[in-house]
């Protein structure tokens, strides 16, 4: 199947942004992260909800390689066993190396608290069709690991679909070394916020919400759900298996749909003391401070 | 003779009336055989990929395949009663299926907390549906 020349243009420049953003976020991993997600509500809940995230970022140096450079990295790159193992996973799913294309980029960061040169290499694959591509990042230096990811430019999903070595964390990727293990052949890992919890001061409660769904995953899965619970609420006479089916099983299901979980800071008030118990505990020290617009009325 | 016209022409409605909805479960039943293929096609694909038969990923998906599978025979046991019985017992290979895959899965595949969670439940509503079907061969129905 052939590419269009505007899939080629969008694909292009998805890859190349990509392979900036992955050397630009390790890079900027120098920055210091010691203020946290949300600031504590020192003297009104007004406060509390406009504080926002404070983040600060610094000139990284990126060298993107040209010549022969570039193509030793590519070579070298296509030689390990690591790729190999990588390719093979994108090749069982229909696609071929575009080894022409790769680009390779040189830039530092910060591994166990000291710089580190990093040598990475991307190589695209075809071979998806108009809305799917897929490509390997290749790390050379300061050690050596593949990744190779799917695209689907339709869903807007980017998928892991293989790595090696499997069993250490990832370079390239360091917070998703859980996430890894997680993954999904439908590029969805799940739910769940990998972030610690943010101090939402006393006026207000934390939540981990999904806040980004895969649409098509969304869809097989009430699909299947719905047809599942049908079969089974139809053969099980108790109806047991169908409740456990309806209750548990869908959301379920569906929860494995989500694919970036954040936390939220939540006011105690007006509802959310009413719909969970453990909103309660949490906001007992808001009913004490009397800057707090909260109301002590927590299972009433 | 007016009469006579009149009873024809309700035979005949209820007629067409039988054949759109034996059109219309006909049209669901291969919807459901093709959500079926797609399903086992995606764990072969999946499976192949990932290099494991029972990688957690693959298993989830084909048991939700699996489990939906018997819907069609057992939409077709409502339109023959007679052969309930034997529809019932075709489904149960799927469910059976179905749930050794989900333990393999759950003891082999080293799943997460949330999948771990979510395999005991399949696990759980396959038990059930199988229970419901054995006592419902045991009792006899549509023999």
């Amino acid at each position: 199947m052939k590419i269009g020349r505007g899939g080629r243009v969008a694909a292009a420049t998805v890859f190349a942004t990509l392979l900036l953003s992955v050397a630009l976020a390790g890079a900027l991993k120098l920055a210091p992260r010691a203020q946290p997600a949300y600031a504590p509500c020192s003297r009104s809940c007004a406060a509390c909800a406009s504080a926002s995230p404070g983040a600060a970022s610094r000139a990284v140096n990126v060298e993107w390689l040209n010549g022969s450079e570039k193509a030793s990295a590519v070579e070298k790159a296509l030689s390990l066993e690591e790729f190999g193992k990588v390719a093979s996973a994108l090749e069982g799913l229909g696609y071929k190396p575009s080894p022409e294309k790769a680009l390779a980029v040189r830039f530092e960061r910060e591994v166990k608290g000291r710089l580190a040169k990093h040598l990475l290499v991307a190589v695209p694959f075809d071979g998806g069709g108009r809305e799917k591509f897929a490509f390997a990042f290749v790390l050379l230096e300061p050690s050596t690991e593949a990744l190779a990811f799917e695209i689907d430019l339709k869903a807007r999903v980017m998928k892991l679909v293989e790595r090696d070595p499997a069993n250490r964390p990832s370079l390239i990727l360091p917070q998703a070394k859980g996430a890894a293990q997680r993954q999904t052949a439908a590029g969805v890992e799940s739910s769940g916020c990998t972030s610690p919890q943010p101090n939402c001061g006393s006026c207000r409660v934390a939540f981990c919400v999904c806040d980004q769904w895969d649409l098509t995953c969304l869809f097989q899965a009430l699909k299947d759900c719905s047809l599942d619970c049908l079969a089974i609420c139809e053969i099980d006479p108790t109806g047991i298996a169908c409740i456990l089916c309806i209750t548990l099983y869908c959301p379920w299901i569906v929860s494995r749909c989500c694919l970036h979980s954040s936390w939220y800071c939540y006011d105690c008030y007006p509802y959310h003391c009413h719909e969970w118990a453990e909103c309660c505990d949490k906001c007992q020290p808001c009913w004490n401070d009397p800057l707090c617009l909260c109301y002590p009325n927590c299972g009433q | 003779m007016w009469k006579e016209k009149k009873v024809m022409s309700m035979g005949e409605d209820a007629g067409r009336l039988r054949r759109a909805l034996l059109l219309a479960l006909l049209l669901l039943a291969v919807m459901l055989a093709i959500n079926f293929v797609e399903g086992v096609l995606y764990y072969a694909r999946v499976a192949a990929a990932r290099g494991s038969w029972y990688d957690i990923e693959a298993v989830i998906w084909l048991c939700g395949a699996l489990l939906a599978a018997p819907l069609p025979l057992l939409i077709y046991s409502e339109l023959a009663p007679r052969r309930r019985k034997l529809l019932l017992a075709l489904s149960a290979p799927f469910l059976v299926l179905a749930l050794l895959l989900a333990a393999i899965a759950l003891l082999a595949g080293s799943p997460s907390i949330h999948d771990a969670f979510g395999l005991a439940v399949v696990l759980s509503i396959t038990a059930g549906a199988l229970y419901g079907l054995a006592t419902q061969l045991a009792r006899g129905e549509g023999a």
